[in-house]
């Protein structure tokens, strides 16, 4: 069955160039505007992975993430996060923790892809 | 001049009117004999200078400088003095802010006037240089809020064009990748382009970050030992195609190891050989040499290329300085970030060069010691914890090792324990006995993964020591926590965590369970993390109420560990009443309070056998535990 990826972020135009690499990968995509669309779409469909923008108004990223993690139906559903600040070390404060990763924008799509693969193997 | 007059002897007063009415300068002159009166009539104004005695009626010596320049601060005070020993109280006025003082006897008309006139143009000077200092200070504040507005201008701008940029990126990625149908050629070679300055575009911004950060001090760098020599060697490998035919040399023995953040050297060393490349014709010389100068590297880049104007050099760390042949094609960039990065390791940088006869940039690091390495990584956690609101500890965790035989052992550890660290933490080898983590969170989180920790270790301990349950391992852990532990000094905290290591268990089937009431938070993790680390089960309690509801419904505790002073029901009352509750009967006590010998009594006669005083010590603690769990020494 092939493995289902949900992109949340508020950029229509990054969701549109990431929908189209993921669905040329072979993947079934979904999208969400913001957090709270995210929750609402991840209550209806089960996902294998999630997507996020850090910087949203409303919920931002990490907000959101915090929720899926305390939550045991979506605790075990790895989180990738996007973020235009420079470096992870900007987001300590944010404590993501584990296996959860993160890629500062611009960042380059084969090792976004590579991230994605590695995930989705286990 | 209208001269105030305040003098309350009538004969030395006629003296000095009349010395002033026989000056050169013409002056009217008021006479009051109290300060009082004095006071009043400058209140009205129009008093260009004050003769002052020291012997008012009213008032005396020094106090009443102060009281007439508290009342009029723009007004010159002229002191009289009347005889010798009133000479030190004279000059004590001048500090006070008197401007001169006169001896009543033999007062001059001349010298009289002089003073007179001399003691307000002095004022009239003082207030200038006041008004003076008052306008630099206002346009120095201006300046400063203006670079802040620049620097954040400039910051914010840069984070905006990411996106786009990443879109941009990705959009012709899904192009020339062939996800959206075939090229031609045309396309293709067109697509490239635009992919290619999209990169440029990227780094220019990462560029300007960088430098915006590591101005306003928030660059983060991971700080570790670089060998620079192997850095050196690694990044010319990756040169090696744009060096065309020209002679690399790379001399100079293996130095030490310095501290700093190899992704950030490696930015300098890349922008320093690309500089040297561009401006060196195709069968050029390059030399790179590294040397010891005490206790720093030294490196050096030289080229035998086209040089540098004299005027030039001095402009050259500038940002977005054009400066001839050595500019930055398009950022100006490069070396005011590399003289940013090299300064923030705590080096120098600087370059020597003639036109003509090539440059030489000469920068330097500082050689990695251990203990340089835990203080600057502890600083700089120390400075991350104070950005975070709410309440942030920064946690010393030391992992000893010295009794580990392997020496491998201590790279081993350190692997394992990287990937249970979350961003931004340091994990150092000390000495080569000692692993320190250093991590920043909340003291809950920080309990968490000192947590994970432990039961990374006592799995290694298992699988690679074949180590059994309930065994101790050559393998100690103990903490320290800043500001829990008192003190900012990171040797001092790694002492105390020292002190605390206990040897790493791997599970005991059974553990002891530990009642820990306390209502201080910190102090309550901070214990509770070091009851956990010694083996047992902790349970807490913020006030009496909830000591008491822990042995209602449950099964009681092995052991009390209670503060007996807490809000809600003092520590001594809950003892009382404990001791009524049949279920409470065979738990031992042990009693933790601040105070001395006053309540010693007090706890033998309700039943706690064992106290302790706090602060709690490593020792202490464990051995009243131990004894009032009828524990043997291991």
């Amino acid at each position: 069955m092939p493995k289902k990826i949900l992109v949340v972020d508020d950029e229509k135009d990054m969701v549109a160039v990431l929908l189209q690499r993921l669905k040329a990968y072979g993947y079934e995509v979904a999208s969400a505007g913001d957090g709270e669309e995210a929750l609402r779409t991840i209550k209806k469909e089960k996902f294998d992975l999630i997507i996020l923008d850090i910087m949203m108004p409303v919920m931002d990223g990490t907000e959101l993430g915090q929720i899926l993690k305390n939550d045991p139906k979506t605790k075990n559903i790895p989180l990738l996060f996007l973020t235009a600040l420079q470096t992870k070390q900007e987001h300590a404060g944010y404590d993501i923790v584990g296996s959860d990763v993160i890629f500062a924008k611009p960042f380059d799509i084969k090792e976004l892809m590579g991230k994605i693969d590695e995930f989705l193997a286990k | 001049m209208k001269v105030l007059l305040i003098e309350n002897q009538p004969a030395d007063a006629d003296l000095a009117r009349w010395a002033l009415l026989k000056g050169p300068y013409p002056c009217d002159v008021e006479w009051v004999e109290k300060l009082g009166l004095g006071l009043e009539r400058l209140e009205q104004g129009g008093i260009d200078v004050v003769l002052l005695d020291l012997g008012l009626p009213d008032s005396q010596g020094l106090d009443s400088v102060r009281r007439v320049q508290a009342q009029a601060p723009q007004v010159p005070i002229v002191v009289l003095t009347g005889s010798y020993e009133d000479e030190s109280m004279a000059v004590e006025a001048l500090q006070e802010g008197a401007q001169d003082y006169l001896m009543k006897d033999g007062l001059d008309g001349k010298v009289l006037s002089r003073a007179i006139r001399y003691a307000i143009e002095r004022m009239r000077a003082e207030m200038e240089l006041r008004r003076s200092q008052t306008e630099l200070q206002t346009a120095n504040l201006k300046l400063e809020e203006l670079l802040a507005v620049k620097e954040s201008f400039i910051a914010n701008v840069s984070h905006e064009l990411r996106t786009p940029v990443a879109v941009i990126k990705e959009g012709v990625g899904l192009l020339l990748d062939g996800m959206t149908g075939p090229l031609g050629e045309q396309q293709i070679k067109f697509l490239r382009l635009v992919d290619r300055n999209c990169l440029r575009l990227a780094e220019f911004v990462s560029d300007i970050l960088d430098l915006s950060k590591i101005r306003a001090g928030r660059m983060w760098l991971l700080r570790g030992k670089i060998k620079l020599r192997e850095l050196i060697e690694e990044v010319l490998k990756e040169s090696q195609p744009l060096m065309g035919k020209r002679v690399l040399r790379l001399e100079g023995a293996q130095a030490r190891a310095v501290l700093g953040d190899t992704g950030k050297i490696r930015q300098v060393l890349t922008n320093l050989l690309s500089n040297a490349v561009k401006f060196t014709k195709d069968d050029g010389a390059i030399t790179l040499s590294i040397r010891e100068e005490g206790e720093f590297v030294t490196t050096i880049v030289q080229d035998d290329g086209v040089g540098i104007a004299k005027e030039d050099i001095p402009k050259l760390f500038q940002e977005f300085s054009q400066v001839g042949e050595y500019q930055e094609r398009g950022t100006g960039l490069g070396l005011a970030l590399c003289k940013s990065i090299i300064e923030r390791h705590k080096g120098t940088i600087s370059v020597t060069s003639e036109p003509g006869k090539g440059a030489t940039f000469t920068f330097t690091l500082p050689l990695y010691t251990p203990k340089v390495a835990l203080e600057e990584a502890f600083k700089d956690l120390v400075e991350e914890s104070a950005k975070h609101l709410g309440s942030s500890t920064v946690a010393l965790i030391a992992v000893d090792c010295e009794n580990l035989s392997r020496m491998e052992a201590l790279e081993e550890l350190e692997k394992l324990l990287r990937p249970q660290l979350k961003n931004g933490d340091v994990v150092l080898g000390f000495d080569l006995k000692w692993l320190i983590v250093l991590t920043v969170a909340d003291t809950r989180a920080v309990r968490a993964m000192s947590g994970r920790i432990r039961r990374v270790l006592e799995e290694w301990a298992v699988t690679r020591l074949g180590a059994r349950a309930g065994e101790a391992v050559p393998i100690a852990m103990g903490s320290a926590f800043y500001p829990v532990d008192g003190t900012d000094d990171a040797h001092k905290l790694f002492s105390i965590a020292q002190d605390f290591a206990k040897p790493v268990t791997p599970e005991k089937i059974e553990k002891k369970q530990i009642l820990l009431a306390e209502d201080d938070p910190s102090v309550l993790e901070v214990t509770k993390l070091r009851l956990e680390q010694l083996g047992y089960d902790v349970l807490t309690a913020t006030n009496g109420e909830e000591v008491l509801s822990h042995f209602e419904g449950h099964d009681a505790p092995d052991l009390l560990l209670i503060d007996l002073k807490m809000p809600k029901l003092d520590g001594l009352g809950v003892v009382a009443k404990l001791k009524a509750v049949p279920q409470a009967e065979k738990t031992p006590i042990v009693a933790f309070t601040a105070y001395g010998e006053e309540l010693k009594d007090k706890c033998l006669e309700i039943g706690i056998l064992h106290i302790v005083k706090k602060p709690l010590g490593a020792g202490e603690l464990l051995d009243k535990v131990r004894q009032a769990l009828g524990e043997k020494e291991p």
